[in-house]
């Protein structure tokens, strides 16, 4: 058939292609992108200030969600069960003390039904669950564009994770954590969610949302100093959901660090380790050859009982990986990636619960 | 001697240097019908990172090994279209731009647009369908498969295409029109 119309071939044919430019592109991506399925596994992300908007659409539909989230046999959709069936303790407990927002609102476009079943914002991460029910099966990339948030109509940056699972060929359930930037957010805002099938459908929500205060602050303040990587941990945030860490790094921009590499180990005055919730989200920024990173990494709520935690930051490289690079003849070189975690050591210290 | 196959297999399995090879194999393609949409060297390059960061999160996720051109060929397309609907909801002209405007663009349907304009002007549907149908070689069935609608729609929609095609470029294109048989 196309012989016919050699004309529209020949014309497409003869777009100049910047081939360095999309090998650039290539190599970097692959890199990039190794490195982040490593990172998201861990459910862990950092996002440069750059490429906040720009990476979100890649975290959509990502498979982070907790493999107790996947697991989930339920197949009636039961109104403000997704948070509490969800893996994460945080959730499961405000869920359980009526912290969250159960919404239940539903629209239907082209037979396909999303229900916003339930919204929390703690003043730091806003976690949005829904559930999707269609006439017919979907494919696993239905609403591969993600979902547009605005704050009373503003768009604005943001990092996190998020996914979906399919409980049956026709309900699926999502949930997406996201931490805002660059936005001051009201104690009460109107949430906006725009969400876009593959045929170009849209569905549209405007959720009011009122901020979880209540939350206690602990000043932190520890500075340390390892292997040329410097460590603050500012605060600690106690709250229903968990105990939120807040922590900033600098480190010297070609040293190939990143804040995302900071970990932290958590364990009570019994002795008990902590459970991560959430690595938490992270925001980084290059200036004066340095790279600034801020991020938090929420654990578990605790009992009152517990009085002292002992906090031991490490680096945590499982998430670096190598690549391949290839020069203007095609030849591949492996890019390797090993620093020396020796030098990089972080000290314990120890918090007193109020 | 290592088929495409495999290394689609290797992708999956987390292989970068599978995975590199394997878009490498498809990036002219793909930047140019990116360009189709976008019409800017800038666009179509965002475009075409986008949709290789789209790929490299998701292969895991690609049920057919033996698909995996058209794969990327279908992220390729879905994110083309968004960006466009994307650039076209945030992009206010502010007033001085407006000022400076100079002529009114469609001053330009007085001249003979080239396919590549005339492509610019027809509505997404129209375009999508033309690339797969005649860039890409696609029958009318795989198209219908690939944007799950049906062959009836496709067919209706290469014409209409070929004749949106056809009037923007002032007859240019009436043979391909009488010689296509959709």
């Amino acid at each position: 058939m196309s012989d016919k119309i050699p004309m529209f071939k020949k014309e497409i044919d003869d777009i100049p292609v910047p081939v360095d430019k999309l090998d650039d592109i290539i190599t970097k991506a692959v890199q990039e992108g190794v490195q982040k399925r490593k990172r998201l596994n861990g459910n862990k992300l950092l996002l440069s200030v750059g490429a906040i908007a720009a990476t979100l659409a890649l975290l959509i539909g990502s498979a982070t969600v907790s493999p107790v989230m996947a697991n989930i046999v339920s197949q009636i959709p039961v109104l403000g069960s997704i948070f509490s069936e969800s893996g994460d303790p945080g959730l499961k407990r405000v869920s359980e003390l009526g912290l969250t927002q159960v919404v239940g609102e539903s629209k239907t476009v082209r037979g396909n039904t999303i229900t916003i079943d339930e919204v929390f914002f703690d003043g730091t991460r806003l976690t949005v669950g829904y559930s999707l029910t269609s006439e017919e099966p979907l494919g696993e990339f239905y609403l591969d564009q993600g979902i547009d948030f605005t704050i009373d109509g503003k768009k604005f940056s943001f990092g996190g994770n998020g996914g979906e699972t399919e409980i049956t060929p026709t309900y699926r359930r999502g949930i997406y954590n996201i931490e805002p930037s660059g936005i001051d957010v009201p104690e009460e805002f109107k949430l906006g969610l725009s969400f876009e099938g593959k045929g170009g459908e849209r569905w549209k929500f405007f959720i009011p949302v009122k901020t979880q205060t209540g939350a206690e602050f602990v000043t932190i303040d520890e500075t340390q100093q390892a292997g040329g990587v410097g460590l603050n941990i500012s605060t600690l945030e106690i709250s229903p959901v968990g105990l939120r860490l807040t922590y900033n790094t600098v480190a010297e921009e070609n040293e190939f660090f990143s804040g995302a590499y900071i970990k932290f180990k958590a364990v009570d005055s019994s002795g008990n380790e902590l459970t991560i919730s959430s690595e938490g989200g992270g925001h980084s920024k290059n200036e004066n050859g340095k790279i600034y990173a801020k991020g938090n990494s929420l654990f578990e709520p605790i009992d009152e009982s517990v009085t002292k935690l002992t906090i031991t930051p490490y680096l945590d490289l499982s998430s670096v990986g190598g690549g391949v690079e290839f020069d203007g003849a095609g030849n591949e070189t492996s890019i390797d990636f090993e620093p020396n975690k020796e030098e990089i050591k972080f000290d314990s210290f120890t918090v007193t619960l109020p | 001697m290592v088929t495409k196959r495999m290394l689609v297999v290797r992708a999956k399995k987390g292989d970068a240097e599978a995975l590199q090879t394997l878009i490498h194999e498809e990036k002219e393609k793909l930047y140019k019908m990116a360009y189709v949409y976008v019409q800017n060297e800038d666009d179509a390059l965002e475009v075409f990172q986008e949709t290789v960061y789209k790929a490299i999160k998701s292969i895991a996720k690609l049920k057919n090994n033996d698909y995996f051109s058209t794969w990327m060929t279908r992220i390729l397309i879905n994110t083309a279209i968004a960006f466009l609907k994307k650039k076209q909801g945030i992009v206010p002209l502010s007033q001085e731009v407006l000022e400076n405007l100079g002529e009114p663009w469609h001053m330009k349907k007085e001249e003979q647009l080239d396919l590549l304009e005339a492509m610019d002007e027809i509505e997404e549907k129209y375009k999508t369908v033309l690339l797969l149908r005649f860039y890409e070689d696609y029958s009318i069935s795989q198209i219908s498969k690939f944007l799950h609608c049906p062959e009836g729609t496709v067919k209706t929609n290469i014409r209409r295409g070929l004749a949106a095609l056809k009037k923007k470029m002032k007859g240019v294109y009436k043979d391909v029109r009488q010689n296509s048989h959709v």
